[in-house]
């Protein structure tokens, strides 16, 4: 941000005379602090443990192909083969891409599975023979309802997602 | 079903190739966690069902050279959900941030609505959570991590459970420091959503000042009665703390103390920037408006729109110069006639 500090300036005037405030003192400002305001509103109970700021890699899995890396919500992974795994979940390096544009790049070994919202949640089982598919497939698998990654919390417990 | 319309801004700060954008959408109810398909600019409605305890949107920017993520916004939105501003004023009309000086007064306002009184209804339709930190600067920095302030362990807390208008005047700022007076850093006011769990640590709104420490100074060169025979003395100013928006000058007046008669501003230092400095600064000329001998007093002030502050112990010293003659003698001697 700009400095505008001016330069040193010899001034022969007189100012007109101006009061002169007294110098507030450590116990003077010790006395003006004691009184918060908001002790008089009610008291909130314990707040909820205060979380660490909110990080969306901590909070997600990331997908790398050794040069460009993304990531997905947790439990969106369906199936991941078992010789796709170390693309799976390691320090993110290189650069970090949009989803769709990783998807697009990387479609040799990615792929995706459209969900409802109900299967998403729990709400609804998800087909039991659909989710053998998955397993034969030599592809990591990633859940997305329109079109974006999404979690899925299935009563229907697949391979990959009780692995994880 | 209802959708939402929801809004974002790019990052323009960095070029657009730096960072990658992700809004992400965290149902309440069921926890499921939906990334938004959308472009790096634009607007996108969200697709899905607004479930009873709402959604929270985050969007979310990567920096694709340090792998830094930073949390650029968030909102909360659901059907029970309160609304809530923080303002906050102070005697200082700069406008580029809310700034005061710690030992001086500022307002927080907070106005709620949507609270709705029912026991029924969960809790985070009833009331909301103010919080209150207080953050330090490290060093010579003149910023801080608000986030991670704002998600630390709060200073303050406190309940409100009415959809009004609350005012709060604070006398002075609490911004922690060895020496009080010489506090600088941010007190940050933030209402949260009264819930539990990652609810209850929503925030609705936030508002902050930015606080600076207490002007100070030294007159060097010149000691409190002094006689000054001959030359006057090289003087230096020592300032600490300058505040960001003030004029500070050295007054010579006659007499003893600041009373008299101003006969001059010897030296001037002005500061229009966004933080508090220090410096240093040569005097010398003090013998220009020296004329007569006698009692004479220094003067160290700040102008601010706080007012204006003495920032030294007065310096008063005497000027002794003239030569007086109390007796004389003569020889006569050449001037008799035999």
């Amino acid at each position: 941000m700009k400095t505008l500090a001016l330069a040193i300036a010899f001034c022969g005037c007189a100012h007109a005379q101006t009061a002169v405030s007294a110098r507030v003192t450590a116990d003077s400002l010790a006395a003006l602090r004691a009184k918060s305001p908001m002790a008089r509103l009610a008291t909130a109970p314990a707040a909820p443990k205060a979380e660490a700021k909110p990080s969306i890699i901590r909070e997600s899995v990331i997908l790398h192909d050794g040069t460009n890396w993304t990531l997905v919500p947790e439990s969106a992974l369906l199936h991941v083969p078992a010789n796709l795994k170390h693309r799976v979940n390691t320090r993110p390096v290189g650069k970090i891409m949009p989803w769709v544009d990783f998807l697009v790049s990387n479609r040799g070994w990615l792929t995706t599975e459209n969900v409802s919202f109900d299967e998403a949640a729990g709400n609804t089982a998800i087909d039991t023979k659909r989710a053998e598919t998955w397993q034969k497939s030599d592809r990591i698998i990633v859940a997305t309802h329109l079109n974006g990654p999404i979690s899925v919390r299935s009563k229907e417990v697949t391979p990959a997602l009780a692995s994880k | 079903m209802k959708t939402l319309a929801l809004l974002f801004a790019a990052v323009t700060a960095c070029p657009a190739d730096s960072y990658v954008n992700f809004i992400r959408q965290k149902q309440q109810d069921s926890n499921v966690v939906w990334d938004m398909p959308v472009p790096q600019q634009g607007a996108a409605p969200s697709a899905l069902l607004l479930e009873t305890s709402g959604a929270l949107f985050q969007l979310f920017t990567i920096n694709e050279t340090s792998q830094t993520d930073y949390l650029l916004d968030q909102k909360l939105v659901g059907t029970y959900l309160p609304s809530a501003a923080v303002k906050v004023t102070t005697l200082d009309p700069y406008e580029k941030v809310t700034r005061t000086r710690v030992d001086k007064p500022f307002t927080v306002e907070i106005e709620i609505g949507g609270l709705m009184a029912n026991p029924s209804a969960p809790a985070e339709a009833n009331q909301v959570r103010l919080e209150r930190h207080l953050g330090s600067y490290e060093g010579e920095s003149h910023t801080l991590d608000a986030s991670a302030l704002i998600h630390s362990t709060p200073a303050e807390t406190a309940l409100l459970d009415t959809n009004t208008l609350t005012r709060l005047e604070f006398s002075a700022s609490s911004v922690p420091s060895k020496d009080p007076l010489k506090a600088k850093g941010e007190e940050h006011f933030t209402v949260f959503s009264a819930g539990s769990g990652e609810l209850g640590n929503t925030q609705l709104a936030t508002g902050f000042v930015q606080v600076w420490p207490v002007a100070t100074g030294e007159i060097k060169g010149i000691e409190p009665g002094q006689e000054v025979r001959f030359d006057s003395p090289a003087l230096e100013l020592i300032l600490h703390d300058l505040y960001p928006r003030s004029d500070t000058h050295l007054i010579l007046y006659k007499g003893e103390g600041i009373h008299g008669q101003e006969l001059a501003t010897l030296q001037s230092y002005s500061l229009d920037q966004d933080h508090s400095q220090s410096t240093v600064i040569p005097v010398d000329s003090l013998d220009k408006h020296i004329v007569d001998d006698g009692t004479y007093t220094l003067a160290l002030v700040t102008d601010t729109v706080f007012g204006r502050d003495l920032l030294a112990e007065m310096v008063t010293f005497v000027i002794h110069r003239n030569i007086h003659v109390n007796a004389m003698q003569v020889d006569m001697t050449e001037h008799v006639t035999p």
